[in-house]
């Protein structure tokens, strides 16, 4: 079986990817129409970046959240933990960061529970 | 029973060709025996149960619902040709000399004869073996010439032209002006019950992609993985082999030809979220109009390549794209299934 397989199992890369794909989202269901963030995650290839490109991703999503729960008075916007952050990284020295983006990107591509269905 | 032999040569498409002609040739075209084929990797033994038929069934020649014309599509006709039309040729040399026919291919010993010159040998047709092109297989020093054509020896030839006929799958929508390219493609018969075989090719779409050859080959398997998984006790493929050639102002000319192996579309087709990713991937990602241009034209070229070789760049390639078309209503591009995709990353290889 694939390491992709086995990464893409694995909670943290779902809940980064989960964030990812709320990030690229339509503004109509959600989501804030972050590409800046899609772009980064498709062409990092090296350990520093990739913790360079995670920091960004997490202050717009961040943003993004907060601007989320100003329209939903009393919910509270899903984030990755801190967990989360440790896991991934450790993830990508274990496995090397392509791969470790290749899983994250590949949560983005599937349903979202309030993403529009063929 | 009875048992056929057909040798391999290094001619692949040849091969196959004359492994369906001659079974085609015994069982007829209503099923007059039931005809199996099966490869055993130099040879397809061929076996049959029953009474084999006395003579050549005369509807195979028949040009409805057959691709005799392609065949021999660079036949050119003139009134002072002395020589009889190929497909007449091939049904005279099929209903005169039937039992020769089978006498020589129940031998283990007999290998089909080629040269330049063979005694009453035929054309070999690029549409046969796209490696038997003129010129292909000879040096060309000091000054060009279009090389010689090969022959190959009658009884080889009229069943390999039965087979390309009726087993050679010619995409429909390829025909159109504005294709650039031709392709024949041909199951590998691993193990398969004739019948069934034309049961399968009558329920194809034939109406493929046309963006390049190789997404015409990969649409082609994945409707053929779709069609065939679940029949595997009467029916196993292990690979396609196509041949490609290019459209020119004059007759086609040879491009280039192989074998795909069916592996990984039959590994995804074996459980019900592969099947499903196989289902979209035919549905929506490749137009079998060559006017459509853009995404979805990357789209089809990128999972193309995925498909060929299912690797990490090829995958992000295509991930990267679909999240481009997501991103974009106008393209209509809907998110993937979660268990359809995790299926489908089982089989990406990482270097």
């Amino acid at each position: 079986m694939s390491k992709l397989h086995e990464l893409y199992a694995n909670s943290a890369i779902e809940h980064f990817g989960m964030a990812l794909r709320i990030a690229i989202g339509k503004r109509e269901f959600g989501g804030c129409e972050d590409y800046a963030s899609l772009v980064e995650l498709d062409y990092v290839e090296k350990e520093e970046q990739f913790v360079i490109v995670l920091k960004k991703f997490l202050r717009r999503f961040d943003a993004c959240a907060r601007r989320w729960e100003r329209a939903h008075p009393g919910r509270s916007s899903f984030k990755p933990s801190e967990k989360d952050l440790d896991e991934v990284v450790r993830l990508a020295q274990e496995y090397g960061v392509r791969v470790v983006c290749a899983a994250i990107m590949s949560h983005a591509l599937v349903y979202s529970e309030k993403g529009e269905k063929e | 029973m009875t048992k056929f032999v057909i040798n391999k040569t290094s001619f692949e498409m040849f091969d196959v060709f004359r492994a369906y002609g001659l079974a085609f040739l015994i069982s007829g075209f209503e099923n007059r025996v039931e005809t199996d084929i099966c490869d055993l990797g130099s040879l397809f033994l061929i076996k049959t149960e029953g009474e084999i038929p006395k003579e050549a069934d005369s509807k195979l020649f028949e040009e409805t619902g057959s691709s005799w014309p392609l065949v021999f599509k660079t036949f050119k006709k003139r009134k002072d040709l002395k020589v009889k039309h190929p497909i007449e040729e091939a049904e005279h040399v099929a209903i005169s000399e039937y039992n020769k026919i089978l006498d020589i291919h129940r031998k283990y010993d007999f290998f089909p004869i080629f040269g330049k010159k063979v005694r009453e040998g035929k054309t070999f047709y690029q549409t046969m073996d796209v490696s038997a092109a003129k010129g292909y297989r000879e040096e060309k020093r000091d000054t060009y010439h279009d090389g010689s054509q090969i022959e190959v020896d009658k009884y080889s030839w009229v069943i390999a032209s039965l087979g390309a006929a009726w087993f050679g799958i010619w995409p429909q929508n390829l025909m159109r002006r504005d294709a650039s390219f031709l392709m024949c493609m041909v199951p590998n018969p691993k193990k398969v019950l004739l019948m069934s075989h034309r049961d399968v090719q009558n329920a194809l779409d034939k109406r493929l992609c046309v963006t390049s050859a190789n997404a015409s080959l990969i649409h082609y398997s994945v409707k053929l993985a779709q069609l065939t998984c679940r029949k595997s006790d009467e029916i196993e493929y292990d690979s396609v082999v196509f041949n490609v050639m290019q459209k020119t102002g004059q007759q086609p000319k040879p491009s280039g030809g192989g074998r795909y192996n069916l592996d990984l579309l039959y590994n995804l087709a074996k459980t019900p979220e592969g099947f499903k990713a196989l289902e979209k991937i035919d549905k929506f990602l490749l137009p079998i109009d060559p006017r459509i241009k853009g995404i979805r034209q990357d789209i089809a070229l990128a999972v193309t390549d995925f498909l060929m070789r299912p690797n990490l760049n090829n995958l992000r390639r295509f991930e990267s794209l679909y999240i481009r078309g997501m991103t974009n209503k106008k393209n209509k591009f809907f998110p993937w299934d979660e268990p359809q995709l995790k299926e489908m990353l089982r089989y990406v290889e990482i270097a």
